[in-house]
């Protein structure tokens, strides 16, 4: 085959360019920190890549949805325990005024005046609100319970949230849940303490046992509470702990898909420049030596 | 017998001068495009082929004759490398379209749609944590705006792609009609030529050759070599000295004569009529796709919940507009954070409906697994990237092609100045010698001039 210098021009230029454009290559990877910059260079690996950070967005989000879900079952629980408490004074006034007897109404006076302090107290507690809005009054927008007359106000609609692909935890306990339902045998804890105080002012000693009773019997009911938004939030540390290393796991894989090893990139884009200045080289030297040089 | 000798010699002379000038204007045209190699022709004179004439005497040979100055072709290596040409035309230009459109879409950046989708979900998430936060709903509109906003810019974005190769094709017309109206002229001028119009057929190769890489010309020699005739798709384009008009149509180009559409061999045009009437509408079926799913099933969902205000029934995308270009948040929900349907429908207690629960939100922002347009658009953008992938290398190897072919033909017509020295040498020997014989001769012609005396 005849070789022309119009060939070899074109070779070397193409060749050149060649090395060129591999040197810009892995320059680019170099500096962009990423083997893929568009879908066709992989796209298997783009889809991953676009699959996984869908996921991860989501993982983001599923844990916010678990800080806001854990913050509010903890202001349940702390509610919870002060009410517990609160019903264990109550009891223990309970039990004062049944000794006292029907004789010292002084004594009986001050019981009935501390249990209905109790009372209003039990409604605020039952009343504390989370970002503006009543952790116990379901979705309603106004105070759980009538600080007046400790009616509900609140609806029984339980706020399932989604902590996890999947799973879903409850986020509040409804007044009733853990309050008892006023519409029940014994009305609520708040009016077993209205009636209770009313024993106490009547020195009814038989009402009293009843109420103080039920009382004991709402104080297991605010302990079941407390035991179910206590196993709500272990659930929830548990998801935490769980999702953090899956988490982790994602975040390897499109690490391993999309970033650059450096080692291996420096290495490349050094070996491209060689590539490129040896080709360069090459064509200085070489081009094109021709029969002119040697007439004379 | 002596005369003779010095018109030998002169002819000698002569043809190596010939030979020289050809030489010169090879070297001067190297790199000239289009140039084909020329060498002469040689042949020796002789009188008396025919025995009866000159009898007695023998054959005389008178010296040597310059028969043609002719170009040096491989017309079937020129016709590959024309095809493969236009083949590798037909490639880069798709392969170049495919990568704007790959880069339209920006994936899998951070700014690509696949981000703006997944914080359009993800704010619905948010949202059905504080369903009556005004803040998180204005979250949810913002997103849906910045997404509408990239289906927007997506399809305008495309529509430039396609605005570009029409406004190529509209200039191909009047390439096309020129080059056709040169070729032809040119096919008279040779016609009507003395000699051989070696530089007026390299004008027209080079013609021919921009024809076929714009839209797949046949080239054809008729009457030994002087005349060109040109196809496309089996229709003349040039005949001899007439050319054909093209004018352009609605989708492409067409024939003046009948308009009907011009079928182009794999060529610039080729790759263009791809682009507007395959590529293009394949990418945007699929991209509309994509926004009717999100449309219809946001709207369906959206639709059973409630607003902060009670009322349900509403859509979140205007329903209509199912086109990226179309796609809108509706008009009825536009600004009025309270309307977001955040709120379940149904509700598993006496109260109802509940706009705090935040139950729809939840279900809005599942839709990113539970619906089909997340997953769907990921399948799209992924076959998208194989398509492109796909021209890349055909380009890559049709170039390879044509280069391989370029170099066959390079190598039968292209001037190697290796050889064009040897030529030189040899002539500027052969000039010296026939110089040389002159002079032997008239020494000759002076001896016998001289016995007179």
């Amino acid at each position: 085959m005849r070789v022309t210098a119009n060939m070899s021009q074109r070779s070397t230029m193409r060749d050149l360019n060649v090395a060129l454009e591999r040197l810009q290559d892995a320059q680019r990877r170099l500096s962009s920190g990423k083997t893929n910059e568009r879908v066709s260079d992989d796209p298997r690996a783009a889809t991953d890549v676009m699959f996984l950070r869908q996921q991860l967005g989501r993982m983001d989000q599923t844990e916010r949805t678990r800080d806001d879900t854990k913050s509010r079952l903890e202001v349940a629980d702390s509610t919870l325990l002060s009410a517990s408490d609160l019903l264990g004074r109550a009891r223990e006034l309970a039990v004062r005024a049944a000794n006292t007897g029907a004789n010292d109404q002084n004594s009986r006076a001050a019981i009935e005046t501390e249990l209905r302090a109790l009372r209003e107290e039990g409604i605020g507690l039952a009343n504390t609100e989370f970002l503006g809005r009543s952790i116990f009054g379901g979705t309603t927008v106004m105070a759980a319970y009538d600080e007046a007359t400790g009616g509900y106000l609140g609806d029984d609609i339980v706020q399932q949230r989604t902590v996890d692909d999947g799973v879903t935890v409850a986020a509040n306990l409804t007044g009733p849940q853990v309050f008892g339902d006023p519409a029940g045998p014994g009305g609520d804890v708040f009016a077993v303490l209205d009636r209770l105080a009313d024993a106490v002012r009547d020195g009814d000693n038989t009402a009293m046992a009843v109420e103080q009773g039920r009382l004991d019997q709402a104080k297991t009911q605010i302990g079941n509470g407390l035991a179910e938004v206590g196993r709500r939030v272990a659930q929830l540390d548990d998801l935490d702990v769980r999702t953090d290393v899956r988490k982790a796991d994602l975040q390897e894989r499109l690490s391993e898909i999309e970033d650059v090893d450096l080692a291996e990139a420096i290495v490349q884009s050094q070996n491209q420049e060689n590539a490129y200045q040896a080709a360069l080289a090459a064509v200085a030297r070489s081009s094109p030596p021709s029969l002119i040089q040697f007439l004379n | 017998m002596a005369v003779t000798g010095i018109f030998t010699a002169l002819s000698g002379m002569s043809a190596h001068r010939r030979i020289l000038d050809t030489t010169a204007n090879n070297i001067a045209n190297q790199i000239t495009p289009g140039y084909k190699r020329q060498v002469v022709d040689l042949a020796p004179v002789s009188v008396g082929s025919a025995p009866a004439v000159f009898a007695g005497s023998g054959n005389r040979a008178l010296g040597v004759e310059v028969v043609d100055t002719r170009r040096v072709v491989d017309q079937l290596a020129e016709m590959r490398s024309r095809n493969a040409m236009g083949a590798a035309t037909d490639a880069s230009t798709t392969r170049d379209a495919m990568l704007r459109i790959e880069a339209v879409f920006d994936e899998p950046s951070e700014r690509g749609l696949s981000t703006q989708l997944n914080a359009f979900w993800v704010s619905w998430s948010d949202l059905s944590d504080r369903a009556d936060d005004t803040v998180a709903r204005g979250e949810v509109l913002a997103r849906a705006g910045d997404l509408v906003n990239r289906m927007g810019q997506i399809a305008t974005d495309l529509e430039r792609v396609d605005i570009d190769a029409g406004r190529r094709i509209d200039s191909l017309v009047s390439e096309i009609n020129s080059k056709s109206a040169q070729i032809a002229e040119l096919n008279k001028a040779i016609a009507g030529a003395t000699g051989t119009p070696n530089a007026l057929m390299d004008q027209r190769d080079v013609l021919a050759t921009e024809l076929a890489d714009m839209v797949g010309a046949d080239i054809r020699y008729i009457e030994e070599g002087d005349q060109m005739s040109v196809t496309v798709g089996g229709r003349l384009l040039v005949a001899g000295g007439s050319s054909f008009e093209v004018q352009r149509g609605a989708d492409t180009i067409e024939w003046s004569l009948d308009g009907t559409p011009m079928r182009p061999a794999p060529s610039e045009l080729a790759a263009l009529n791809r682009i507007q009437q395959e590529l293009l509408p394949g990418v945007r079926a699929q991209l509309d796709t994509t926004v009717a799913e999100i449309v219809t099933e946001v709207n369906a969902v959206h639709s059973a919940g409630y607003g902060l205000d009670g009322v349900t029934g509403r859509d979140f995308f205007d329903p209509t507009g199912l086109t990226a270009q179309t796609m809108a948040v509706d008009a009825d929900i536009v600004g009025q954070t309270d309307r977001l349907a955040a709120g379940a429908g149904v509700l598993p207690g006496p109260t109802a409906p509940g706009p705090f629960d935040g139950r729809q939100a939840q279900l809005l922002g599942d839709l990113a697994v539970d619906g089909a347009a997340d997953q769907n658009y990921r399948t799209f953008v992924g076959e998208l990237g194989i398509e492109v992938g796909s021209w890349v290398r055909r380009a890559d190897s049709n170039q390879q092609i044509a280069d391989r072919a370029l170099n066959d033909a390079e190598s039968v017509s292209g001037v190697s100045i290796d050889e064009e020295m040897v030529r030189m040498l040899a002539a500027q020997r052969g000039y010296e010698a026939s110089a040389r014989m002159l002079r032997a001769v008239d020494e000759m012609l002076e001896t016998v001039i001289n016995i007179m005396r």
